[in-house]
């Protein structure tokens, strides 16, 4: 009777119910009574005074919302993904930019070993050798690029490949995926760090980021010199204003987060490094190579540019309680590549790998039902492992111009049925950074105003990896 | 749902829009489950975040507006079991102290209450209404979750039935049952409060 009475309050009584209830209460005093105290209890209840949210909610949801855009790529909500996406799919997901963390770190060494030797820069290479961020088999570095170009693929149709399960597997050879998992973002971009000596100096530099940042939408930066008509309003031209210590663990820091392309970066620093700033308070991190100066930021970001001409659309890098890897990640095969005729990029046959499987824990992490694909992968690959190394000791991006061989089938298919698959994104895509006219996208940068510059550490020993994964979790 | 469709299509800045049009309710919401205004802060936007995230599971069989609360609900009530900051009175303790649950609730929200208290017997004095507000918050508090929960769904934020079972995920026929407790309970809390209210 008492719910009935709730409900008869509430409006929430059928016919034949109300009709009951309204006997009763013509007929029983203390059911009268009862409904007035229950009438009471909600009036009381219903008069509690309300609050407006607090204004921050929307802007620092927005804020969030952009962040998460600009460093993950998802500025549409996760509707997009696969329906259902399963947890095992986005541990492959997990275990391919990890992956990939690898595929660059090889990338950039590789990238400045070549610089280097041709006098071109003088890429200052700082913490590789105290701590290489991932301890992998120089050969299986070889293999996870060639897999993480399929990874691509086989993500931009939301099929697991079986080279994913196979990175996974060397991942675990030579890395805690946890580290990474429990790092607070999954990937960070390159950092660009002003250091200042003062504050007066701060305020200095701060406005001239200001310049060059003038809105929120990146309008001056958006008519820098190769900056793309249509990113005006993309979401790629979203900057994040980050907290001290909120993009790296470092304090007292100011943080901008930007998506930008190699022009525009180019452009920030040109008005980071004027007038009067000490050419060698320019430092620009990326990956393992820490670059001081502004005309050596310049070649590093070249090099980003040279890689997104060869369709990848962004390249960050990843830190790791000071230890540094470059992660390139690839989240799609450009179409042109394939109409180019450009295919080395997902050959395997220059691949030597070095079979991770055998070197892999037994708990590393499974790919469920892709175990035979496993199988196949390090069959393939164990079959072009005598291929000569130095076919491969070049970036992807370097390869893009290079004629290559042709596919083997199934490669070629998979490519293609990317390439369909991921049409309309890609156009979408395309439509958001200025269309197939602007090569690549753009990378994501962090530019830092220190004003208490730190020495460098050059005798600190490498953490050990316990400590490296209590530094990741934010364990004092 | 238009808006939905467009965030769904990529335009994230429609929901901002979404954020704009339900952040008040939202808040209020979790401010009255979780009991703690910072904390509600905090849990609307993470509501909002997770929705935005997890858009791609809402089939638009309820609103927006249901799918959001459910979020928020869920957050809220996760975020009171995990921190154990219950500023609650016990009922006991409260019957076995000087006076009813509702007066001490009243004590505790209210030091301008409490030393009136003290310092004149009269019972015929009135409680205003910002005590007697603190008196139906604190008591609010003293429910367990689930009582809590249909009671600010239902009385605080206007839902129906069915729609507070959407959220919860429960028949409603629960919804019904949980409610007549819930403010059994409550009316009891504060019964003091409200007579002493009405006596002015």
């Amino acid at each position: 009777m008492g719910e009935l009475l709730s409900g008869y309050i509430d409006g929430e009584l059928d016919a034949r119910e109300r009709e009951i209830i309204e006997r009763v209460l013509r007929e029983d005093e203390s059911a009268r009574q009862l409904l007035v105290d229950l009438q009471r209890t909600a009036q009381a209840v219903a008069s509690l005074p309300r609050h407006a949210a607090p204004a921050s909610i929307l802007g620092d949801t927005q804020a969030n919302l952009e962040r998460s855009a600009l460093l993950y790529d998802f500025p549409e909500p996760r509707a997009h993904q696969t329906r259902g996406r399963s947890s095992w799919t986005a541990r492959l997901a997990m275990a391919a930019m990890v992956g990939l963390v690898v595929v660059t770190g090889w990338w950039f060494m590789a990238e400045q070993n070549r610089s280097s030797s041709k006098s071109k820069t003088e890429l200052a290479q700082r913490e590789v050798r105290e701590a290489a961020p991932i301890s992998v088999p120089t050969d299986s570095r070889i293999a996870l690029e060639r897999r993480g170009d399929e990874f691509a693929v086989s993500d931009a149709v939301g099929s697991a490949g079986a080279a994913v399960a196979t990175v996974e597997q060397q991942l675990a050879a030579g890395v805690d995926p946890t580290s990474f998992r429990s790092q607070t973002f999954a990937a960070e971009p390159v950092r660009l760090q002003v250091t200042v000596r003062d504050r007066a100096e701060r305020e200095a530099v701060s406005t001239r980021i200001e310049a060059a940042l003038s809105s929120q939408r990146l309008a001056d930066l958006a008519s820098a010199p190769g900056a793309g008509e249509d990113t005006t309003n993309s979401v790629q031209n979203f900057y994040y204003r980050g907290k001290a210590g909120v993009n790296f663990d470092a304090a007292n820091e100011d943080q901008i987060l930007v998506r930008a392309s190699p022009q525009q970066i180019d452009h920030l620093l040109t008005k980071l490094s004027e007038p009067n700033q000490p050419e060698e308070a320019v430092a620009l991190v990326a990956g393992p190579i820490t670059v001081q100066g502004v005309e050596k930021s310049r070649s590093v970001v070249q090099l980003l540019g040279d890689q997104q001409q060869a369709g990848l659309s962004r390249s960050e890098t990843k830190r790791n309680d000071g230890l540094s890897g470059g992660l390139l990640k690839i989240v799609g095969i450009d179409p042109k590549l394939l109409s180019s005729g450009d295919k080395s990029a997902t050959e395997p046959g220059v691949a030597p790998v070095e079979s991770a499987a055998e070197a892999a824990p037994t708990d590393s992490p499974k790919v469920a039902d892709d175990e035979s694909s496993v199988a196949d992968a390090e069959e393939s690959a164990k079959s072009h492992r005598a291929a000569a190394k130095t076919k491969v000791a070049v970036s992807t991006a370097t390869r893009a111009a290079v004629q290559p061989p042709t596919p083997p089938p199934l490669v070629e298919r998979r490519l293609r049925a990317a390439a369909e698959s991921s049409r309309e994104s890609a156009g979408k895509d395309d439509q958001r950074r200025g269309g197939e006219e602007t090569p690549g996208a753009s990378v994501t940068v962090v530019v830092q105003i220190i004003e208490q510059p730190k020495p460098v550490e050059t005798d600190k020993p490498a953490k050990s990896k316990t400590d490296r994964a209590k530094a990741s979790k934010g364990i004092k | 749902m238009e808006l939905v469709e467009r965030v769904k299509q990529g335009q994230t800045e429609a929901y901002g829009e979404l954020v704009r049009r339900y952040q008040d309710r939202v808040f209020n919401a979790c401010w009255r489950i979780c009991g703690h205004l910072e904390d509600a802060r905090d849990l609307t936007q993470e509501a909002f975040l997770k929705a935005f995230e997890g858009l791609g599971n809402f089939r638009q069989q309820s609103g927006f507006y249901t799918w959001i609360f459910r979020v928020a609900v869920n957050l809220s009530l996760s975020h009171r079991r995990n921190v154990h900051r219950r500023r609650t009175v016990s009922l006991d303790a409260a019957s076995a102290g000087t006076g009813t649950l509702a007066e001490e609730l009243v004590k505790r929200e209210s030091p301008r209450a409490a030393v009136r208290d003290e310092s004149d017997d009269d019972p015929t004095r009135g409680l205003g209404e910002a005590e007697l507000h603190a008196a139906v918050a604190g008591a609010l508090q003293t429910l367990d979750d689930d009582h809590r929960t249909v009671i600010v769904l239902r009385d605080i934020e206007g839902f129906d039935y069915q729609e507070i079972a959407t959220i919860l995920q429960i028949p409603p026929g629960t919804v019904k049952s949980r409610l007549f407790r819930a403010r059994i309970a409550l009316q009891k809390a504060i019964d003091p409060a409200i007579s002493r209210e009405d006596a002015k």
